[in-house]
């Protein structure tokens, strides 16, 4: 994949003589194309990705209302992230009451430091580096890995099937995501040193 | 802090389980700390792809079919972008694309595989299981029909409604509700309404189209993608609907669309097995029963009442009423009948009524979701005017009574349709919540339904026997635009009763008696469309 954040990357971008069903295309691609990216960056100031998924749903819609006025020249995934980040602030002012949202001053920290590390190349080094990792697992980690993180499924169920307290089977998984974690960041010293 | 105790910190707070002090300790741990936002971005980073890894897999297994019909020619689809198919953007992209399975084209489009209670909107287009359907529309008045496309798919119509089939991966839902249900491995069945298109991802799903372009969506099983159509820009905004949600589309709306609630037993996701096929001749006299009634009665007298009436469903304030017996074939024997009364006085209209039912008080009918449709899973309605210059006959159609009859209303026509002070009222027992509901509407274009209105009294009781009920209404003049002139003793104005019998699943119409109708009126015209057709309501 290249760099979609350089500008005239995507030829999809709306044009002033697009029909209805052509911007609707255009969107659509470039939404599939940076969603991903989007979504990571919430989940590091949403804690929870129910929270995500509402947020992401607001920002395609205003970011669908605002795609018209959205330009070319531009990149889409910054400008969906800008989106992505205003609306957070807002449903996090809703959120404020949970034990779990930071303050104001902690989630503008958090924001203003990932921005930048969800360039898109950024996330693709990730990617990779994350797909070599979990190679690097035994058959039988992997699966348990990946099952913890589907959606809808709840880590207790899995703790209860495979006959453990959900207490050591959490123990188990931490240690797995720091292995992943940790084998990751040897993946990635060599590309992100100058 | 300790890289151990961070690292922990950090973890529990994605998962979600972090106390309020653990997550206070944490909050200054970032606040004071590059290394901790470093760290807490790092593990958030990996939570995402760890999640969309996992996506991905789930949708590479559960999906693989649909996944190719999805991948682009010459492009590589990296695992990523497989997760993204699970999730809102990528499965939007699927819209855009144009697939189908296509099966050997000698068999027909579609065949019917059940129906219940069935009345088609003509009667020479009968439908019964076994018969072949083309691409076309399928209008029905009233019961279901279940059909099975050639590709597995089955669509179940509830009338009133009108479905068109276009091909085996694509129908046009007009008018009412459909349910549609899709094997198992298989995905991307479209059913578009004039507002909404609505595309299957491997699921089980309900819509409805209403009039005034409102298009309801229902997730039984799997997930849908809703795209509502912006009736200004021609845009469209797709929205994920997983199993157990629902949201209402409306071109009105700012948002597109709304949340609306989930309600399980709302639409009709299986027929019975087919009881088989009557001979033609008995059928079309039943339909036409069915359709027009066999109405005895031409006047009810209404009497005023003697007291404060207790509304309880106890008829004890009520012997003196003025009132109609009758039954569904005219046998005393039939197990569907109905006692009707009516009263009045300065406040109120009163409505009482004893009806012999075998599955009594089952209407599965939300107020809040379908009080225009409630009428299908028994009920009461009573069609009544209060304008007393206009007395009786009453002359006012719907503009139903024109269009089906292709006739073009003049503007004095019109506006005596517009009438505020004829009322349309459907009183049912909401059997999920054991409460009494109405519905009123006024003029003949149902203008603005009003659901259960602050002021109106009701109440149901079944018989001991469980082979009927009893409803007992109160319903304040006002409600009727008339608490300025209530109707008086003397006057004699327009009313007309219906009496609806449903499925045991209080779901599906079968059966009502018309009862005081004007005799002078042609047979085979509905009471909804004309209301000349009502019989007399005589104020004592």
């Amino acid at each position: 994949m290249g760099n979609a954040d350089a500008p005239n990357a995507a030829d999809s971008r709306p044009r002033p003589d697009d029909g209805p069903d052509d911007r609707h295309e255009a969107f659509v691609r470039l939404l599939m194309e940076h969603e991903g990216r989007v979504r990571g960056f919430l989940r590091g100031l949403l804690p929870s990705w129910n929270d995500v998924d509402e947020v992401i749903q607001q920002a395609s819609i205003v970011a669908w209302r605002k795609f018209p006025e959205f330009d070319r020249q531009t990149n889409f995934g910054g400008w969906l992230l800008v989106i992505a980040r205003y609306e957070a602030l807002k449903h996090r002012r809703r959120l404020a009451r949970s034990p779990l949202v930071f303050s104001e001053e902690v989630w503008e920290l958090l924001a203003n430091e990932a921005e930048p590390a969800h360039a898109a190349e950024a996330i693709d080094r990730r990617r990779t580096a994350l797909e070599h990792c979990l190679d690097k697992l035994g058959a039988e980690q992997r699966r348990l890995l990946l099952e913890t993180h589907t959606p809808g499924v709840r880590l207790n169920e899995i703790a209860r099937r495979a006959g453990r307290s959900e207490q050591a089977f959490y123990k188990v998984v931490q240690r797995l995501r720091a292995a992943v974690l940790d084998c990751m960041r040897g993946q990635l010293v060599p590309e992100s040193a100058p | 802090m300790t890289d151990h105790g961070r690292r922990d910190l950090i973890s529990s707070w994605l998962d979600g389980r972090l106390s309020a002090e653990e997550s206070a300790r944490l909050e200054q741990d970032l606040l004071h700390s590059r290394a901790a936002r470093d760290e807490f971005r790092a593990w958030a980073d990996l939570d995402s792809l760890l999640v969309q890894q996992a996506e991905a897999g789930q949708n590479n297994s559960n999906n693989a079919e649909l996944e190719a019909q999805v991948a682009m020619p010459g492009v590589r689809r990296p695992w990523w972008i497989a997760a993204a198919a699970g999730s809102a953007a990528a499965v939007i992209a699927m819209v855009l694309v144009v697939w189908a399975v296509r099966p050997p084209v000698d068999r027909p489009l579609a065949t019917v595989t059940g129906t219940q209670f069935l009345l088609p909107a003509e009667p020479a287009a009968a439908l019964a299981a076994g018969q072949s359907l083309d691409t076309g529309r399928l209008s029905i008045l009233s019961g279901a029909v279940e059909m099975t496309l050639r590709n597995g798919v089955t669509i179940i119509l509830q009338g009133p409604g009108e479905l068109e089939l276009i091909d085996e991966m694509k129908a046009f839902l007009h008018t009412g509700n459909a349910v549609v249900r899709v094997p198992k491995g298989m995905s991307g069945f479209r059913l578009d309404t004039a507002t909404t298109d609505v595309l299957d991802l491997g699921t089980e799903f309900a819509v409805k189209a209403e009039s005034g372009f409102i298009t309801e969506v229902q997730v039984y099983d799997g997930a849908v993608i809703a795209t509502g159509k912006d009736m200004q820009s021609g845009g469209r905004f797709p929205k994920r609907l997983e199993a157990g949600q629902a949201a209402r589309f409306s071109p009105q709306s700012v948002a597109g669309s709304e949340p609306i609630p989930y309600s399980e037993s709302r639409f009709i996701r299986r027929l019975p097995a087919e009881p088989g096929i009557e001979l033609d001749h008995w059928r079309e006299r039943d339909e036409e029963l069915r359709r027009f009634g066999n109405p005895q009665r031409d006047a009810i007298t209404v009497a005023r009442a003697a007291g404060f009436v207790v509304v309880d469903a106890k008829l004890g304030e009520w012997s003196h009423a003025g009132g109609f017996t009758g039954s569904l074939d005219g046998d005393p024997a039939d197990a569907e009948w109905v006692d009707g009364r009516m009263m009045y006085d300065d406040e109120c209209l009163y409505i009482a009524a004893h009806v012999g039912d075998p599955a009594p008080m089952r209407n599965t009918s939300d107020p809040s979701l379908d009080p225009v449709m409630a009428w299908q899973g028994g009920s009461l309605q009573v069609r009544i005017s209060t304008d007393r210059v206009m007395g009786w006959p009453v002359d006012a159609n719907g503009p139903s009574y024109y269009r089906m009859r292709k006739l073009e209303p003049n503007d004095e026509e019109r506006l005596k349709a517009t009438n505020p002070r004829l009322s349309h009222l459907t009183m049912w027992h909401h059997a999920p919540s054991g409460k009494a509901a109405i519905a009123i509407n006024h003029g003949m274009g149902f203008d603005g339904y009003l659901v259960n209105p602050e002021g109106v009294r009701g109440a149901f009781a079944r018989d001991p026997d469980g082979r009927g009920y009893v409803l007992e209404y109160a319903i304040p003049w006002r409600l009727l635009n008339a608490a300025e002139d209530p109707p008086r003793a003397g006057d004699v104005l327009g009313v007309v009763w219906q009496v609806h019998w449903s499925d045991t699943a209080g779901q599906i119409w079968r059966d009502q008696m018309v009862e005081i109708r004007n005799p002078h009126e042609l047979r085979r015209i509905l009471p909804f469309e004309r209301a000349a057709t009502w019989g007399r309501a005589e104020f004592q």
